[in-house]
């Protein structure tokens, strides 16, 4: 019971921001706050008591605002005759986190495109040495990747899930486009505990790496040399990366994890307005970690000459490191030397 | 040009993500024989006007003359 | 074109649960699945009130604005039904839903709940009607019979009305009359929208 008050107290801390933009839903409909129905609860007998009197008109204010009674159903919130929780989650989530969430990716996806189109890959200022440091080992590859294999299947079966019903069914049909749900649906539910797992080692496994440090400062005012497309000193990973690693792997990741979970196994929430806003929480946070994730894709692949190699074996050229993680690049001569 | 045509193809798919205006008769793609079919023969305002007599079983005013 | 809609006296529901039995009985809805259920409002206090409440067959169902696969659909007179082909159980209807008629047969862990089921009016469902096919996932089709909803039908004390809104809500209007008190409308404004359905007796019992 403690934990899942402490579940719940999370769940409203994850969102705080979220809260003000579910008010200004409810105030647009007059939905009331949870609490409310226990509030009211408390009060009934006077409002019945008018009732008799032949004016229910205060009770089924009551009702209509989360008022429960028994009944013989079993089961969670069988008492509760209307839940006005469920209309602001429809609003919201039809509403500002369809429509901003698809218009931040659609703009995001073209701006990138754009951009690539007109700044072109980041290339090595010199020819290849062929001398190749290890920039990540066989394990740290493997978690990398299982968990951004993971990642991408796992926003495939969401995306789908909040936008397919617009942009796919018109063109697969509602029996198609619900058979590749139906498959997705459990291999989203199931394939996010291999995510949480890989996720939470690979946080654990590079976050020393990921400390922010002095060398940072040059590429916060260089924008990374992204638009100048010159060569910024950094440790393994640069300031970018660390931003990556801290607020889209970690924090959002982390927030993605617990509100999955939580929404993995709904007989712990119970109450529909928890489900409700694990919901959102989950929903949000993984539009933000996909908006960041395109960023992160992009450089990896084709944004940066040699980037993917560092992943696909392990090993980039010397060039490539002095060019990108210079100070890493250092550090690995000297160890090297011994 | 192109940048424009980009736009309008977003602007297009943002607009169609929006919730569709609910109507009576909304079938949505299915397939769904009307109710009158199976057992009236199609005929629409016998199936009407059977339902309708039926409804007053429900008024208790009616039942007992 | 007839409407069709649930409408629950509140001043006349006795809470005997016969419009649950009989439903699961008509449907032969398996355990753990509630399509309808009444509830008791200050139960033992002076002024208690019970409801029957099911699904309430909206006007914009919010279980329709909000499904993935988009799998409901109304017909003509206004029910809301759903093709539990298409149905992939992820329950947002069942968070959507203010009346908690979506029913799910399993409990959800890993998100396995099953095909959600709900009262189909008595309609049916996507299947050919009358066929075994549709009786056994969607229940009975007792309006393609030409009857209207059990429920309704065998409530002892006419307390849950169903069928053309029209005629049932005349049927509400002149009860209201002669008692002269209970116009209420339970659950109207909320299922059938902000000023489409306003409680059809209200004005005229208060005098």
């Amino acid at each position: 019971m403690k934990l899942h008050a402490c579940l719940r107290t999370y769940l409203i801390g994850a969102c705080a921001g979220l809260i003000f933009a579910t008010l200004s839903a409810q105030a647009a409909d007059p939905a009331p706050a949870a609490s409310a129905a226990t509030q009211a609860a408390t009060q009934a007998p006077v409002k019945l008591a008018q009732a008799g009197n032949h004016n229910a008109a205060p009770m089924w204010r009551d009702v209509r605002h989360g008022d429960t009674g028994i009944t013989t159903i079993k089961g969670a919130e069988t008492g509760v005759l209307i839940q006005s929780e469920g209309n602001a989650w429809r609003k919201f989530r039809n509403g500002p986190v369809t429509l901003v969430g698809g218009l931040l990716l659609v703009v995001i996806s073209v701006a990138i495109l754009l951009f690539h189109a007109w700044k072109g890959q980041i290339r090595m200022s010199a020819q290849p040495t062929g001398r190749k440091l290890v920039r990540f080992t066989l394990v740290e590859r493997w978690l990398h990747n299982i968990v951004g294999g993971c990642f991408v299947l796992l926003a495939i079966g969401g995306l789908m899930e909040i936008f397919g019903k617009h942009v796919l069914v018109p063109f697969l049909g509602h029996t198609l486009f619900s058979l590749v749900l139906q498959v997705l649906k459990p291999v989203h539910n199931f394939l996010g505990l291999v995510f949480i797992v890989a996720l939470l080692a690979m946080i654990v496994m590079w976050a020393k790496d990921n400390v922010w440090n002095a060398i940072d400062a040059q590429w916060i005012r260089r924008a990374g040399g992204l638009l100048d497309r010159s060569h910024v000193p950094s440790g393994r990973f640069n300031f970018g990366e660390k931003t990556w690693f801290w607020f889209g792997v970690t924090i959002l990741g982390l927030t993605v994890s617990g509100s999955g979970l939580l929404l993995d196994f709904p007989t712990f929430l119970e109450l529909r307005s928890s489900l409700q806003l694990a919901n959102l929480v989950h929903g949000i946070s993984a539009l933000v970690m996909i908006l960041l994730a395109l960023g992160h894709i992009y450089m990896g692949t084709i944004g940066v000459e040699g980037a993917l190699d560092s992943m696909r074996n392990g090993e980039v050229d010397e060039i490539w490191a002095k060019d990108h993680h210079e100070a890493w690049y250092q550090q690995a001569i000297k160890d090297r030397r011994g | 040009m192109r940048t424009l045509a980009l736009m309008l193809i977003a602007a297009g798919l943002i607009a169609g993500c929006d919730e569709k205006p609910q109507t009576v008769g909304d079938y949505r793609g299915k397939t769904d024989a009307k109710p009158y079919e199976a057992n009236f023969g199609g005929d629409k305002a016998k199936w009407e006007s059977t339902l309708r007599a039926r409804n007053q079983n429900q008024n208790e005013y009616k039942r007992v003359p | 074109m007839a409407r069709m809609k649930f409408l629950c006296d509140a001043e006349r529901c006795i809470e005997c649960n016969g419009c649950v039995t009989a439903c699961k009985n008509e449907h032969e809805v398996p355990w753990g699945i509630q399509r309808r259920r009444v509830v008791t409002l200050g139960d033992g206090l002076p002024g208690e009130k019970s409801v029957s409440v099911a699904c309430m067959h909206c006007s914009d169902a919010p279980c329709m604005a909000v499904c993935p696969t988009d799998c409901f659909y109304r017909t003509d007179e206004g029910v809301v039904l759903h093709d539990k082909d298409q149905c992939i159980g992820c329950g947002y209807c069942f968070y959507a839903c203010p009346f908690g008629a979506p029913q799910f047969p399993q409990a959800g862990n890993f998100g396995i709940r099953g095909k959600m089921d709900k009262c189909t009016f008595c309609a049916g469902g996507p299947e050919q009607d009358g066929s075994a096919e549709e009786n056994q996932k969607y229940g009975r089709n007792r309006l393609a019979e030409g009857k209207l909803p059990l429920c309704a039908e065998m409530c002892s004390t006419k307390a849950l009305l169903a069928g053309d809104a029209d005629v049932i809500s005349e049927i509400f209007r002149e009860r209201a009359l002669h008692r002269g008190k209970g116009g209420e409308l339970w659950g109207w404004q909320q299922a059938y929208g902000k000023d489409g359905a306003p409680a059809p007796a209200k004005q005229e019992a208060k005098k």
